[in-house]
């Protein structure tokens, strides 16, 4: 244990715990913490579903147990809630759809471990995303993970340079399939333990229901859902309901097939239309952050969900953190509340949150 | 070896407490209430030790009921108390109190009784008001801040938590005036698995859960006989050298405290000095800084400290006792406990300082 300390974000799952494992057997210092998010501790025993259940913890103990590293539980519920869970209902009755994930990323997970890893003597901090980080030429590079299938660079779009220096991606030249046969060979309590997929916080994935559950009901903004002529067809009861690219749960009923292509939050009007009216030439980001300066044009792709392959695009600068990404060939249910994030080649140059498609 | 500071939440193990559970353990002791030698010798055992607890209380043995520890002490207390009446009982509790209070207490709330959780000053010491309840519950000794109140004789009957007392406050339950009394073997340096509740002849209970009439039919099940002679040894040995060590580990706290202001300007104990305390706890504030933060920091360094309040997994909620006390959610977040006992030492002190000197350089880093 001579070697630098780092702390791992350790969720309980298979990921994390083989980041752990890799840096201990590295040569690292290694602090487990886990991150309790969850407002309901005690209702949220479940089986190998999204995290901070009791479950999970227990997982991520008994890893630092048979690693033989330290590990502690961080109570972040309050500061989960103020910028998470209520940005993600307020963004949902503003008709928008919005990434959990990237905010719990940036605003509080890796924030709150650099802040804290600092009083525990550590100025290096590690979680087990699918990513890589490189320096070069004397600066840090965020890239995609080697195994594109798993790829989570999307959600560290906003890390700076500061940032970048100080973390570590230990399962970015991994597969999947390497890193369950090392918690196997390290005989680690949570080789086989399932993936999670969907937000931790609504792991029934009824968005619409959660919303419902934490706003007030004056907040919610119903009205009608518009053809592309602009004939009514039907009322809603809320524009949380929908999202861009959404065509079940409608409530139309008349057999033809239509896709919600743009919601108005401020009338409470959902689009709806053919599935070409979805195609949108290109995105309009704001709050846009750039990990190494804002870069030049040429060759940058732009992602505009997780797992969405890239496309080809031109930016232009419209603000000082305001981008227009003009796509080479139309891109599908640009959905305003995501983050639009651009790549050059394997490279994370940075990106935005998606305002409106163009 | 690290540096142990935690006694409020476990106190080590005293040897001569170990001496005696292992002796116990291993004299090939049957069930107490079996009539052959095995027994016999069991009974013969536990009776002593019942005797031994009595006579450091100055009760009558009878009055002894052995339990788990002082969680089941306070349950079958309060829960006791409420459920031998047909009628809602008004119990009153101190908003500070351990959980192993507040929450029988608010679970019964819901079966009707009255409960009043009672406000406290600054210091917390309870506001007693014009309060008459049929049940009063208050600890001798508060597990957070070490404040010490008593408060016996104020309702028909009074319940104390002393599972933090015993080594460091005289337990004559008659001066003390109270009815009702935990203790728990794991703060007093015996072994974990036993406690007692003192139970005053004449105050009616109903047992918690149903079995066999073993403890005057208040508690059913075998009595774990080796843990209850470790844990008589235990209270015995911290009643015999009780003004001694309080002398030595008051000395060692203020010891603390008095570097504490060098090292650390910012944090402020959390109780004034004149506000009357058992001697071993140092409860300090930390502005700005989250207290389970410095717990791993220095747990990091080789020194157990805490928070003060603990959850099963592992993440600290604020403190309801500085809440209680008027502290606000971040203060509330912000404290740290030092508790010290039988083996604590000169040097242990000055090794928690040396780590928090290192501690606190982080921490201002941090922010």
């Amino acid at each position: 244990m001579s070697g630098p300390r780092i702390v791992v974000a350790m969720s309980g799952g298979v990921d994390s715990s083989v980041a752990a494992a890799l840096l201990r057997d590295q040569g690292y210092d290694v602090v487990g913490v886990s991150m309790q998010l969850s407002t309901t501790p005690a209702a949220t025993v479940r089986e190998g579903q999204g995290c901070c259940s009791l479950e999970d913890f227990r997982d991520a103990r008994r890893v630092a147990d048979a690693l033989g590293i330290p590990y502690y539980v961080w109570n972040l519920r309050d500061a989960f809630k103020a910028r998470v869970q209520d940005v993600f209902t307020a963004e949902y009755l503003r008709g928008r759809t919005p990434n959990p994930c990237v905010l719990c990323n940036r605003d509080l997970k890796f924030d709150e471990l650099w802040r804290r890893a600092a009083t525990l003597g550590a100025g290096l901090v590690a979680t087990g995303h699918y990513a890589r980080v490189v320096e070069q030429d004397g600066r840090w590079r965020l890239l995609r993970a080697h195994d594109e299938k798993k790829d989570q660079s999307y959600f560290l779009f906003s890390l700076t340079q500061a940032e970048l220096a100080r973390t570590r991606f230990p399962l970015g030249d991994l597969t999947k399939e390497e890193v369950r046969e090392h918690a196997r060979r390290l005989g680690l309590p949570v080789a086989e333990k399932p993936e999670s997929q969907e937000i931790c916080f609504v792991p029934d994935r009824d968005y619409a229901g959660w919303v419902e559950r934490h706003a007030d009901r004056e907040e919610l903004k119903p009205g009608a859902i518009v053809d592309e002529d602009g004939t009514t067809l039907a009322s809603h009861g809320g524009v949380h309901r929908f999202t861009v690219g959404q065509r079940r749960g409608l409530g139309i009923g008349d057999g033809v097939a239509r896709w919600v292509t743009r919601i108005d939050g401020a009338t409470g009007t959902v689009h709806v239309g053919g599935q070409s009216a979805l195609a949108s030439r290109g995105l309009v980001a704001e709050q846009v952050r750039w990990a190494s300066g804002t870069p030049t044009d040429g060759g940058i792709r732009v992602r505009i969900r997780h797992r969405h392959a890239p496309v080809k695009a031109h930016l232009t600068h419209t603000g000082t953190d305001r981008v227009e990404a003009w796509f080479d060939e139309p891109a599908s249910a640009v959905t305003p509340g995501q983050a639009a994030v651009f790549y050059r080649g394997d490279e994370v140059l940075g990106g935005g949150w998606i305002a409106a498609a163009l | 070896m690290g540096i142990y500071a935690d006694y409020a939440a476990a106190a080590p193990l005293r040897p001569e407490a170990r001496a005696a559970f292992l002796e116990a353990l291993d004299a090939g002791l049957g069930n107490a209430s079996s009539a052959h030698d095995a027994g016999a010798r069991a009974r013969a055992r536990l009776e002593a030790a019942r005797e031994e607890i009595a006579a450091a209380l100055g009760a009558h043995p009878l009055e002894i009921v052995f339990t788990s520890g002082a969680t089941e002490s306070n349950n079958l207390a309060i829960t006791g108390v409420a459920r031998v009446h047909a009628a809602p009982v008004r119990i009153a509790v101190a908003a500070t109190e351990h959980a192993s209070v507040l929450a029988p207490a608010r679970a019964l709330a819901a079966d009707g009784h009255v409960i009043t959780e009672l406000a406290t000053d600054g210091q917390g010491i309870v506001d007693l008001g014009a309060a008459t309840p049929d049940l009063l519950s208050v600890a001798l000794v508060n597990a957070e801040t070490g404040l010490v109140q008593n408060v016996g004789g104020r309702g028909k009957l009074v319940h104390t938590d002393a599972a933090q007392a015993g080594s460091w406050i005289a337990l004559d339950v008659d001066a003390l005036g109270v009815d009702l009394m935990t203790l728990g073997s794991t703060k007093l340096g015996g072994p974990a698995g036993a406690g007692a509740l003192y139970v005053r002849r004449g105050v009616r209970l109903a047992p918690l859960h149903h079995g066999g009439p073993h403890e005057q039919g208040l508690r059913a099940g075998s009595e774990n006989v080796p843990a209850i002679v470790g844990f008589a040894t235990a209270l015995t040995l911290a009643v015999t050298e009780r003004a001694s060590t309080a002398a030595r580990v008051g000395a060692l706290r203020d010891r603390l405290r008095a570097g504490l202001a060098t090292v650390w300007p910012d944090a402020r104990p959390t109780l004034a000095h004149a506000t009357a305390t058992a001697p071993h706890v140092l409860n300090v504030t930390l502005p700005g800084v989250v207290g389970e933060d410095v717990v791993a920091a220095l747990d990091l360094e080789g020194v157990a400290a805490s928070t003060g309040s603990a959850c099963a997994a592992g993440a600290a909620e604020p403190s309801h006792v500085l809440r209680a006390m008027g502290h606000d959610d971040a203060a509330a977040r912000s404290s740290l406990r030092f508790s010290f006992g039988w083996a604590t030492t000169e040097a242990d002190v000055d090794g928690i300082l040396h780590a928090l000197t290192r501690v606190v350089r982080r921490v201002e880093v941090a922010a």
